[in-house]
């Protein structure tokens, strides 16, 4: 299980120390001090200088960056540089909710898009193709902050069903937590539901031209099993790897999300961090967008090992 | 122009495909239309304010009613489309250059430099596409150009890995060992023969992604790191809605409605496109 589990992560390691020196760097090559952004242009020199020792900006590059990589190494992403709050500290308050939010969203999407993906195959042509087309189109059409507006207007303001302002509930209120979630789950589950219909729809009709599924129909078995049964098992492989790719697109969208519907999350605490410039905190959430992007990638890798048998390498 | 004809010709075999072409291509001509003869079209000043006439409803004077400037919100629209159409056709077509350029040359003369190039731009694809324009557009400030170039670098990867992956496929064929047997200059093989084989799926990718380049805008502009005020932004239309939502939501729907649109217009342009080009692929 180990080596299973292990050779796809250690190809990672390249990939990641990449990003994080692509953090680093990107932080560095903003124009201006950010002592004078943050302490103001009225700042003495001596308080330039305090801050530039207490962020470690007065060193040379060179050890800025080891000291950058050997703080990550222990789990370290330094301080942020206006509340001089542990960073980890602060984006592992809000990941759960982001997490919780993407991967809600995914159900959503995969739930209700594979079956209409199926339905649009069968039909091929048909008028419920065309209607599957036509609603997929509009999916797809939907900016992630046009969507959410409407339903907040829509299902929160106009009919009440939901709370108006979602903002983070204790886990130990599970109604108020599911209530507060459906709304956004909802909002990036429809737009990722459109692609995943397409895909579906695609990779069935592919499929159903095959030659095991000609054999199936010969031997008598019923439409609705093989359908369901010999073929969808097929098609999930290509919904899985869809599933991964989408997933950088759906951590865009949930930022949307997020500031639309008022949620505690990576990206509300992105948009404040950019507010206030505070250029520790915007390297440590690159770092976390770009590690959980990587785990991801590793997980549908491993997805696959169990979808197909046949991948073992 | 003969890639024009080749693309019409399929289109007419394939008539789902056709429709769609022809009927994103109305969209987005009238939509166009309407953008570039803002000026002459639009009822009012979109940026003169009036504390007279503060979110007024619906009427003959003020079609989709005001703002909490009093300014018109029909007008604003119509100068939002504006900003966006350009931004977004300005950034695909700087994404294009670069990608497509950039793209056939790395893939046709391979090598380390390839490689390094490959490596990079797998990462930049990887890299939540939204998150990394609002960092971009943050860190090198409001403005328009700003934001084309920051779009543009989102929508890089999307061409080069096109491009690289035709010119690979390419330069193996024998027409083009042919070409430099004839002692023709890397030059004139990838002018003329390179880029006019890619250029089907270039234009294709180029429809699909100035949606995505009209997504991204309008999303930027609703977080507020769109166009700087006053100018009117559709997505900033919708921030300034939203943030009236429960009193005013008119003017929360109209822009939204009209980003709406222009997508569905891109989309069934694209869509269309690609389908003609490649009937398998159809979705």
């Amino acid at each position: 299980m180990l080596r299973f589990a292990g050779q796809p992560l250690l190809t990672l390691i390249p990939t990641l120390l990449a990003v994080l020196t692509l953090a680093f760097v990107l932080v560095r090559i903003v124009p201006g001090d950010p002592a004078l952004i943050i302490l103001g242009d009225q700042a003495t020199p001596e308080a330039i200088a305090r801050f530039h020792e207490r962020t470690g900006l007065d060193q040379p590059i060179w050890h800025q960056y080891f000291a950058f990589l050997s703080q990550l190494a222990q789990g370290d992403l330094g301080v942020s540089m206006i509340s001089n709050r542990p960073v980890l500290s602060a984006v592992l308050e809000v990941l759960p909710y982001t997490l919780e939010l993407s991967l809600a969203g995914v159900f959503v999407g995969v739930v209700l898009g594979v079956p209409l993906g199926v339905v649009a195959a069968r039909s091929n042509g048909g008028p419920l193709d065309w209607i599957v087309r036509i609603f997929t189109l509009g999916g797809l059409s939907f900016p992630a902050f046009v969507s959410a507006v409407l339903m907040l207007l829509v299902f929160s303001v106009w009919l009440g069903w939901f709370p108006v302002i979602s903002s983070g509930k204790p886990i130990t209120d599970p109604w108020g937590r599911f209530m507060s979630l459906a709304l956004p789950a909802l909002n990036l589950g429809l737009v990722m539901m459109a692609y995943v219909a397409r895909v579906t729809r695609g990779g069935m009709m592919n499929v159903l031209r095959s030659d095991y599924i000609r054999t199936a129909r010969a031997k008598g078995v019923p439409a609705r099993r093989i359908v369901w049964k010999h073929a969808l098992r097929n098609v999930l492989l290509a919904v899985v790897t869809f599933t991964g790719l989408y997933f950088s697109v759906l951590i865009g969208n949930s930022v949307l999300t997020e500031i639309v519907f008022n949620r505690p999350g990576l990206g509300k605490l992105v948009i404040g961090a950019l507010e206030r410039r505070d250029y520790t905190l915007l390297q440590g959430l690159v770092v976390a967008y770009a590690v959980l992007v990587v785990l991801v990638n590793a997980l549908t890798d491993l997805c696959y090992r169990f979808v197909d048998p046949r991948v073992k390498t | 122009m003969s890639e024009a004809l080749t693309i019409d010709r399929r289109v007419r075999r394939l008539p789902p495909g056709r429709v769609a072409i022809i009927a994103g291509a109305a969209i987005m001509a009238i939509v166009a239309a309407a953008a570039i003869l803002a000026p002459l079209v639009a009822p009012h000043d979109p940026y003169a304010q009036s504390m007279l006439a503060r979110f007024r409803p619906m009427s003959a004077e003020y079609w989709l009613g005001t703002d909490q400037f009093g300014r018109d919100t029909f007008s604003r629209i119509l100068y939002g489309l504006q900003i966006t159409l350009w931004t977004a056709f300005a950034s695909t077509a700087l994404a294009m250059l670069c990608g497509t350029s950039i793209g056939i040359l790395s893939g046709y003369y391979g090598g380390r430099v390839d490689r390094w190039l490959s490596a990079a731009n797998d990462l930049l694809m990887s890299f939540p596409q939204m998150v990394a324009g609002i960092i971009i557009v943050a860190l090198l400030g409001p403005g328009i150009t700003n934001l084309i170039i920051a779009i543009a670098i989102t929508a890089f990867p999307a061409f080069y890995r096109m491009a690289r992956s035709a010119a690979l496929a390419l330069r193996e064929r024998d027409y083009i060992d042919a070409c430099r047997v004839l002692g023709y200059s890397d030059m004139r093989i990838i002018s003329r023969h390179l880029l006019p084989e890619t250029l089907d799926d270039i234009i294709i990718v180029a429809t699909l992604w100035l949606a995505t380049a009209v997504r991204t805008e309008s999303s930027l502009a609703f977080i507020g790191l769109g166009a700087p005020p006053p100018a009117a932004t559709l997505g900033g239309l919708v921030r300034e809605g939203f943030d009236n939502l429960l009193d005013y939501p008119g003017l929360a729907i109209w822009p939204s409605l009209a980003i709406l649109v222009v997508m569905i217009g891109l989309n069934l342009m694209g869509d269309g496109l690609r389908d003609a080009n490649d009937p398998r692929a159809s979705a």
